[in-house]
């Protein structure tokens, strides 16, 4: 029997023959399957269905399960588009409330509670009340999402009605997937009010945890949510707790495991023994690399809270590397972020191994991953000092293929191991000069300009690389314009013989064919310097080539402030773009840690938030301000 | 924190399916809108201030959700999961447009059960059973079904109203097994263990050095063509893998009446099993007394009791090798692979090798010679090697072939354009009969069976499957 072929337009009035009873249709077989018709219409829009309102009603009576579930779809699509007509199949569905099967009370009164029309939800009131204490649990469950949903219709109507009292006792309820719905049903609630909050104290919050093993996977979700609600008041009821909830790491739910994550790091605020939330913390990692085994999507989520959780506790993970391994089949979204989670964990003892796998990663085909990877290289350099070294060998190693785009991007990060390292591997500079052809994009042309100006008196033919840049000046971005012009300023400083014909050349374009007020007003105050200062050099070039301050990759780590609200949002969107919810979503609820006894004081729950890393803007362009989140090997 | 409405469409964007469950929730349309502007790496998208679409692509099929904001990530996408799940155990996979067409009603239904209040509330397949009519599906089931029970199921599903059938369908909510469907009946009671690993390894490029090594030593003479069948063992200087990962999954399919307790002991060698995670049937506590041990009530059919990852496995019973420069051009690439010396197997299927090379510089592949199976290239930057059927074990084959670099590449600073090679050799296959990580079932018994007959052995044994998904060797 195939639904395919019931698509034929101007079927109503054939349709409502077929529904109409007859003796011959002994087990409804033919009403059955004219509903059947109908609710794959109704599911193509096809509005001409609704003609059969009083036909598919006179059905509803009928002494089949399956039909009347055909008829409640029905009725759930229709009558919020017909009113007037839904209120003749309310006295149906109000009877059905009162059907000696538990199985058509439920239905009948999730039907009810789909329909938000104003005489639906007066008359399902009283009938709430009393399924939220049916002995049945499926209704009472059932009535718990009526409530939740009446309340989403009619919120003042449910607060008179004394109903979300009738939920609160089904908290206590013997029935632990009745208790996870009036959680949810509450949940939901608070969720959309702006006066009701949940709060839930230790007794509540333990009997919950008590329950969770026994509740479908679903209601552990709710459960796992609901339990953010409660603030724990000492350190060992907080510690308890999150031994207890460890189990359900095991799950086979992506969703359970994250939520339980969220939870166990939400009380490791309240627990004051460090050696007891280490332990805690150290169980995240298998769970984490089993779900590496789930479909993209979800391997995505968890990589990018691993990434999350990595940066407050970098060791969980330490002896995992080889997990976050790139396959070359692998998405992109995976790879640039296990690319991350490899940075993040990368260390004086696995840094071979690392820049071994990073090399393997700067020959793929993908132009965007091998970038990616060529710049974690050079962060790695500045990461770790005792790896520099090896870094540099391994980017001259690259820049040795001549293949443009590693090129540039090699040149991009050499120069910031120049600014970490000053005078250490200044040797190499002449490898790059070899390589200047290749430079078409702006950011590594304002690199390599700013190397050559830092240090022009130490390549030989400073004036003529600066020379050959210049010939395109006009053209140029203004990155690359500004860079220009300080770079010609410092080859001045320091060989004014050569570069005085150059930096005259430079300001004035700066200053009198250029739009950019910026680029103006740049020349125009090298020009005063240059001119004021004239009899002392050395005034100078203490401002032109001052200490530069130290640049470190902690200015990509998130804030400590951030971290916070992040890792309370676990698994939620926020966590995916590693950006506050605040950010992402305007006017949605800031989680925070609520005060008690027990709360641990940090750095970012006394602190004002610790401002982003800011650094001058020295060759015109800032390589790694990058702001309180994001990528942190973005491009 | 709640699902706005279900979707689902054919590769193209056209609505097969709608399933509202908010009073105005984003149209397809939207949602095809978003997915348009969405990059890559959008596994979650916005489509407005304060809606995201979860999705994924299925048997040709996208399954849309939209969602409100505040709903955790993982709750849709695990949600599509389950969801895609229980149509395959409805439907049998794969999923198909005629098949999503035929069972709108039966799809609402299910969705019905399956969502609440905008939140997934039951996706078990054995709790959905019992709640939504079999209509089509009932007829492939009914002969696992003695004659009374195919009767009775179907008075509980189709048209039943009666208040026995209906208290045992909501009695399963307060049974302490609320997986497993109620009063289960079978005549031939049956259970059965499948084991099966999914292999990860990537191996690395061999060095020049060793390459060259390799070359001096004789020991890499090209397999001649003709005889390269049943050569028996393949003497290699190879990279050892950096990375060698089996993830497993332990299934029961279980055919039993009543509500059977059941015990499996397996036994992992001395490897480490890194995050187990369980199905909720399994009682945690008895595998952490003595690891190893399932001890559960199953759901009635097929379920997946645990999955866990073992790395640092052996690297599998395919191996493989590519190297470059070779022929009196130097422009020639060999790829080799062989099965190695027999274990307790004797074959492999499936076996399918894919040459990646870089599409932007190569344009073809040329003077390829395998000394079996078949080559060809089948998409963008991929060509596969193919070998039907079963493959032996102690057996190899070769394949060699250069490749032709694209006529519009610059030359190099040395004047002449640099010859490509395959950048990647991805094998993959299935072997029955062996688990990489050598896992084993130690004993598997039913501890009791509340309206099991004592006499039955239903152990009918076990099947282990090494499915060898990315065997990747760098080249």
């Amino acid at each position: 029997m195939s639904d395919a072929k019931f698509f034929a337009k101007g079927k109503a009035a054939e349709l409502r023959l077929e529904l109409m009873s007859d003796k011959k249709d002994k087990n409804y077989t033919r009403r059955k399957t004219a509903l059947k018709k109908i609710v794959a219409n109704m599911t193509m829009n096809n509005n001409e269905m609704i003609q059969l309102f009083p036909d598919v009603l006179d059905c509803i009576k009928l002494d089949s399960l399956e039909i009347k579930k055909m008829c409640f779809l029905y009725l759930i699509n229709y009558c919020r588009l017909k009113p007037e007509l839904a209120n003749k199949a309310l006295p149906a569905l109000l009877d059905d409330l009162r059907d000696r099967s538990p199985l058509i009370r439920a239905l009948s009164l999730r039907t009810i509670s789909c329909i938000p029309l104003p005489a639906f939800n007066e008359a399902l009131v009283d009938p709430l009340g009393r399924l939220l204490r049916d002995p049945d649990p499926y209704v009472r469950k059932t009535a718990a999402f009526g409530v939740a949903k009446l309340w989403a219709s009619d919120g003042p109507l449910v607060e008179k009605s004394g109903l979300i009292q009738g939920v609160n006792q089904l908290l206590v309820d013997s029935n632990p997937t009745v208790v996870s719905a009036g959680l949810a049903a509450l949940n939901d609630v608070t969720d959309k009010s702006e006066g009701m909050k949940l709060a839930i104290g230790y007794q509540d919050a333990s009997k919950l945890v008590q329950i969770l093993a026994d509740c479908n996977e679903w209601s552990q979700t709710y459960i796992l949510s609901s339990l953010m609600a409660y603030t724990p008041q000492d350190p060992a009821e907080a510690l308890l707790m999150a031994e207890r909830l460890s189990p359900r790491l095991q799950h086979s739910n992506a969703s359970v495991v994250l939520g339980t994550i969220r939870v166990i790091l939400y009380l490791t605020h309240y627990i004051s023994d460090d050696t007891a939330v280490q332990g805690l913390v150290k169980r995240f990692g298998p769970p984490l690399v089993t779900l590496l085994s789930k479909p993209h999507e979800i391997q995505y989520v968890a990589l990018r809270n691993c990434l999350l959780i990595l940066q407050q506790y970098p060791h969980i993970l330490q002896n995992d590397i080889k997990v976050f391994f790139c396959k070359y089949n692998d998405p992109i979204y995976i790879k640039a972020t296990k690319l991350e989670i490899i940075f993040l964990l990368a260390s004086e003892d696995n840094i071979k191994e690392i820049l071994r796998e990073l090399r393997e990663y700067a020959s793929e085909i993908d132009v965007q991953f091998v970038r990616k990877a060529v710049r974690a290289i050079g962060k790695l350099a500045i990461k770790i000092d005792a790896a520099t070294r090896y870094c540099i060998d391994t980017l001259l190693d690259l820049v040795a293929t001549r293949v443009s785009y590693i090129v540039q991007e090699a040149t991009v990060v050499i120069k910031n191991i120049f600014r970490k390292y000053p005078n250490k591997y200044e040797s190499i500079i002449s490898v790059l000069c070899k390589n200047l052809d290749s430079l078409d994009e702006p950011e590594a042309k304002a690199a390599m300009i700013w190397i050559i100006g830092e240090y022009a008196d130490r390549i030989e033919n400073s004036d003529q690389l600066l020379d050959e840049f210049l010939f395109t000046f006009k053209e140029e971005t203004i990155e690359v314009q500004l860079a220009l012009l300080t770079a010609t300023v410092k080859l001045f400083i320091q060989r004014p013989t050569k570069g005085q014909e150059l930096v005259l050349q430079v300001l004035k374009w700066s200053t009198e064919d250029t739009d950019n007020p910026d680029l103006r007003d740049r020349g125009y105050m090298y020009w005063r310097l240059l001119s004021s200062a004239s009899g002392n050099a050395d005034i100078t070039r203490q401002v032109v080539m001052s200490d530069k301050p130290t640049i470190s990759v902690e200015s990509d780590t998130l804030d400590a402030r951030t971290l916070e609200e992040l890792s309370l949002n676990i698994g939620s969107l926020s966590s995916v773009y590693l950006k506050p919810v605040s950010q992402i979503f305007k006017g949605s609820k800031v989680r925070h840690l609520e005060q008690s006894p027990a709360l641990r004081r940090t750095d970012s729950n006394l602190e004002s938030p610790v401002s982003p890393g800011y650094y001058p803007n020295y060759a015109g362009v800032n390589y790694f301000a990058t702001s309180g989140g994001g990528d942190l090997l973005s491009d | 924190m709640s699902i706005l409405a279900v979707y689902i469409t054919d590769i193209n964007g056209q609505q097969l399916f709608e399933y509202p469950l908010s009073d105005s929730p984003p149209t397809n349309k939207m949602l095809q809108v978003a997915l348009r502007d969405a990059s890559a790496d959008d596994i979650v998208l916005r489509v407005s201030s304060d809606e995201l679409l979860f999705h994924r692509r299925q048997d040709s099929l996208d399954f849309l959700i939209p969602c409100s904001s505040s709903m955790p990530a993982l709750v849709p996408l695990e949600f599509i999961s389950h969801l895609i799940k229980v149509l395959h155990d409805y439907f049998q996979p794969p999923l198909s447009r005629p098949k999503i067409e035929k069972n709108y009603s039966t799809i609402m239904m299910l969705l019905n059960e399956m969502i609440e209040d905008g939140y997934p509330f039951v996706t078990e397949e054995n709790a959905l059973r019992d709640l939504v009519p079999f209509t089509d599906g009932l007829s492939k089931y009914l002969p696992t079904l003695p004659k009374g029970a195919a009767s009775s199921l179907k008075s509980i599903t189709s048209s039943g109203l009666s208040s026995k059938s209906f208290s045992s369908d909501s009695s399963s909510m307060r049974s302490n097994v609320p997986w497993r469907r109620s009063n289960v009946k079978h005549n031939n009671n049956e259970l059965y263990v499948d084991i099966q690993e999914t292999l990860s390894v990537i191996i690395p490029a061999v060095s020049p050095m060793r390459q060259l090594l390799n070359s001096v030593n004789g020991t890499s003479n090209p397999v001649p063509t003709a005889s390269a069948f049943y050569t028996p063992a393949v003497p290699q200087v190879l990279a050892e893998p950096i990375v060698a990962i089996a993830h497993g999954s332990v299934f029961a399919t279980t055919k039993l009446s009543g509500v059977p307790d059941i015990q499996l002991i397996l036994s992992f060698g001395n490897r480490v099993l890194e995050g187990p995670a369980f199905h909720p049937c399994v009682r945690l506590a008895r595998w952490r007394e003595r690891p190893g041990t399932l001890s559960f009530v199953p759901p009635d059919g097929k379920c997946c009791l645990l999955q866990y990852t073992i790395s640092g496995v052996e690297s599998g019973p395919i191996g493989g090798d590519l190297k470059t420069g070779l022929g009196p051009m130097k422009d020639e690439f060999e790829v080799r692979v062989w099965s190695r010396v027999p274990r307790n197997v004797k074959f492999v299927e499936n076996l399918r090798v894919e040459v990646v090379f870089d599409s932007e510089r190569v344009q073809n592949v040329k003077g390829t010679r395998a000394s079996s199976g078949e080559f060809n290239i089948e998409q963008k930057g991929v060509g596969v090697w193919r070998f039907p059927g079963k493959t032996p074990m102690g057996w190899n084959a070769s394949l060699r072939g250069t490749m032709v670099v694209s006529e519009d590449l610059e030359a190099g600073p040395d004047g002449t354009v640099p010859q490509e090679f395959p950048k990647y050799i991805k094998i993959s296959y299935d072997c029955q009969g062996m688990l990489v990580s050598g896992t084993k079932v130690e004993s598997l018994r039913v501890v009791s069976g509340k309206g099991l007959d004592d006499r039955a052995k239903p152990y009918k044994g076990v099947k282990y499957l090494t499915h060898g998904k990315d065997i990747i060797i760098r080249g």
